[in-house]
């Protein structure tokens, strides 16, 4: 299986007034395609900026990310804008929908900025709608629905561009266990389905069964690479509301 | 992203806000309805200037006099023979005709004539003209034909003239036919397209004679036909036209009559015939407005006196456009507060959206299109207030036009039925919402260039 992306002698340092605060320093790593990956540790650990810099939402201080040929780090904003159109799809922990649009055109989003035809757009959507299981509610604004629904429609939307890569900053933290493990059930069964490459970002431990492998980050450095092989199967058809 | 979108996009951001967008809508409504207005005043006033000129006659039409004062009454030429210099001859006629711009020049002799039409009489100024002139000036008639080269003893008359034939019996002179307190007009007293007219460059003409009599031999007039009647107000108004032959046979016999009156023919110039004729003034009519300041210019560096309606035009022009400046700089002011207004509610809106901002640029957003969708709600802004205020500005023209057709303002407008206080031409329209959109773009250009930069970290943790 080959490497998505590749991580080297990764710094970032923040600057608090006079203080630098280090948030992430000699950091490898290794991220390979169609895998499930869990940033797992505690918080100020250093593994939401991890991630935020391999979604290039913020630029290192230091080092090298490259996506397949691509050098992350040496992108503009414009460049940036660009990737993340074409590559990645991203579930924040508190859905980030717009509150204006009703759940297919939050879904739709990223098609429309890609400059896809309405029409397409529509029945694109519905089918991801379909897939997720809210078919029927796709008139419905986000403030309409539950939390559970909401972060149904924001993984929709992470997924509509049929990106390489799915970055989920903390994508369960707002929902009650039961809801969360039907979310992370979804997220794995879609990720498998269109072989794509997943990476959650979370302090809860017991996500990370879920993943292929754990990177478990403390004190801005990566403590250690677990590789879950007697991880549970994942079974597509117990998807459910 | 489709710009079918990106306006879809925009207008569901303005009507999300919709109090605020009204009134930011509102301002530019305001500013375009003053502007549009204010600038309508001025061109109204313009137009009223150039109507008001038109009454008093052509503006390509110049009037050429000779380069120092001269009365052709007192121009017994002494030195004989010799014509001066800047004075009217057939032969500077012809070099004005040559000037590059001019359709014709035509010499003007003048005569004062005294006439009878029926039992009424007045005091005339023939002017002898080529016909072609008249033609060239696309002279309208109201009645009868115009001058023809062939026509002998044949007049044509402003309509003007008849007022001014009086009954010399009736005690009142009779010189106004306005009623009191009434605007219509009285028919003038003679019909002088049916009357029997006769003139004569005798002053005594026509009047009752003095007890014991002038002393002088009468002198027999001459029987006139009218060929017609010029229509209009103007500067043919209180004109009378003959063919140029027809006023020099007249002027050839007044000189002798005058001479042999006078007793002054002992000077011996009546036997020595002038070499050159020598005319009052003339007329040149030039084909196009635009030429009219040049043909001015090459005659007066000819050495002669040129006037034409355009200067009078001109600095009524200055004065008005110095009005327009005015004007239109009070529209202006409020233009500006309402872009200013832009601005702000652009900013706002930014704050406001600055987390939905940072999520559109995580899932995808070009810079550009954060840009765009900014920059085409604030255009929208300035549209559909430009739109709005050309609306108003229509109901509030018809309105100024309504309210002020009996009113003078600015001293101007002479009350003709056609004066307008507000005119706002196609042109302006089209002006309007071109410059209210441009206005929008621009106030709302510095906020969309802040919202493409936001940085996607620092927009996404904004609450």
């Amino acid at each position: 299986m080959g490497k998505i992306m590749i991580i080297k002698g990764l710094r970032k340092v923040y600057r608090m007034g006079k203080e630098k605060v280090i948030a992430l320093d000699h950091v490898d790593l290794d991220i390979e395609e169609e895998k499930v990956y869990c940033l797992l540790g505690p918080s100020g650990s250093g593994k939401s900026t991890l991630l935020n810099m391999m979604a290039g939402l913020e630029p290192p201080t230091k080092g090298s990310i490259s996506f397949k040929n691509l050098k992350i780090d040496k992108m503009n904003e414009s460049d940036l804008a660009n990737f993340r159109r074409r590559h990645i799809g991203f579930i924040f922990q508190s859905y980030n929908l717009i509150p204006t649009l009703n759940a297919l055109e939050n879904i739709t989003m990223p098609l429309l900025f890609k400059g896809v035809h309405p029409k397409v757009r529509h029945k694109v959507g519905m089918e991801m709608l379909d897939a997720i299981g809210i078919k029927d509610r796709w008139r419905h604004k986000p403030t309409e629905m539950s939390g559970g629904q909401q972060q149904r429609v924001s993984l929709a939307r992470a997924f509509i561009n049929d990106p390489d890569i799915i970055f989920a900053d903390e994508p369960t933290g707002n929902l009650d266990t039961k809801t969360a493990n039907t979310m992370m059930m979804l997220m794995l069964g879609l990720v498998k389905e269109r072989r794509q490459t997943l990476i959650i970002v979370t302090h809860n431990e017991e996500l990370a069964v879920f993943a292929d492998y754990v990177i478990h980050i403390r004190d801005g450095n990566i403590y250690e690479i677990v590789m879950n092989a007697d991880k549970k199967k994942v079974d597509h058809s117990t998807t459910e509301i | 992203m489709r710009i079918k979108d990106l306006i879809m996009v925009s207008m569901r951001n303005l009507w999300r806000r919709k109090l605020r967008t009204s009134l930011t809508i509102l301002g530019v409504v305001i500013g375009t309805a003053s502007i549009v207005l204010m600038v309508s005043l001025g061109i109204a006033m313009n137009q009223n200037f150039i109507k008001e000129i038109e009454r008093m006659g052509s503006l390509t039409t110049i009037n050429v006099y000779p380069s120092y004062r001269y009365d052709p009454m007192m121009d017994k030429n002494p030195s004989g023979g010799s014509v001066d210099e800047g004075m009217i001859t057939d032969m500077t006629v012809a070099s004005f005709e040559s000037i590059p711009g001019v359709a014709i020049a035509s010499p003007v002799l003048e005569l004062s004539l005294k006439m009878t039409a029926d039992k009424y009489v007045s005091w005339i100024q023939l002017k002898g003209i080529k016909p072609a002139l008249l033609e060239v000036q696309k002279l309208k008639i109201a009645e009868g034909r115009l001058l023809e080269e062939q026509d002998k003893l044949a007049f044509l008359f402003g309509s003007e003239v008849a007022y001014g034939f009086y009954d010399p019996l009736s005690s009142g002179g009779g010189m106004w036919y306005y009623q009191e307190g009434n605007e219509e007009r009285m028919p003038p007293p003679v019909d002088l397209m049916t009357a029997r007219l006769k003139a004569s460059y005798d002053m005594n003409f026509g009047e009752k004679a003095p007890p014991g009599g002038t002393g002088m031999k009468p002198v027999r007039p001459y029987n006139i036909t009218a060929i017609g009647i010029i229509e209009g107000q103007g500067e043919h108004a209180y004109s009378v036209y003959t063919t140029l032959d027809q006023a020099r046979a007249i002027k050839i016999e007044q000189d002798r009559y005058n001479a042999s009156v006078s007793g002054t023919e002992t000077s011996g110039t009546g036997s020595k015939k002038k070499t050159v004729e020598t005319y009052n003034n003339a007329i040149v009519q030039v084909e196009d407005i635009d030429q009219v300041e040049t043909v001015i210019e090459t005659i007066k560096g000819m050495g002669f006196e040129a006037y034409s309606l355009m200067e009078y035009l001109k600095s009524m022009q200055n004065t008005s456009n110095a009005i327009q400046m005015v004007l239109g700089g009070i529209g202006a002011i409020s233009l500006l507060v309402a872009a200013i207004g832009i601005t702000n509610t652009m900013i706002m809106s930014i704050y406001e959206r600055t987390k939905e901002i940072g999520v559109m640029k995580v899932i995808g957003a070009k810079m550009k299109d954060i840009k765009k969708m900014f920059l085409i709600e604030a255009a929208m802004i300035g549209f559909l207030g430009g739109a709005t205020g050309l609306v108003i500005s229509f109901g509030g023209s018809k309105i100024l036009n309504f309210v002020g057709k009996n009113i003078s303002l600015f001293g101007m407008g002479g009350g003709g039925v056609d004066t307008q206080l507000s005119v706002i031409p196609l042109w302006l329209y089209i002006l309007a919402i071109v410059f209210t959109t441009l206005v929008g773009l621009i106030s709302g250009y510095l906020p969309a260039v802040r919202a493409m930069k936001l940085s996607v970290l620092s927009a996404l943790r904004t609450e």
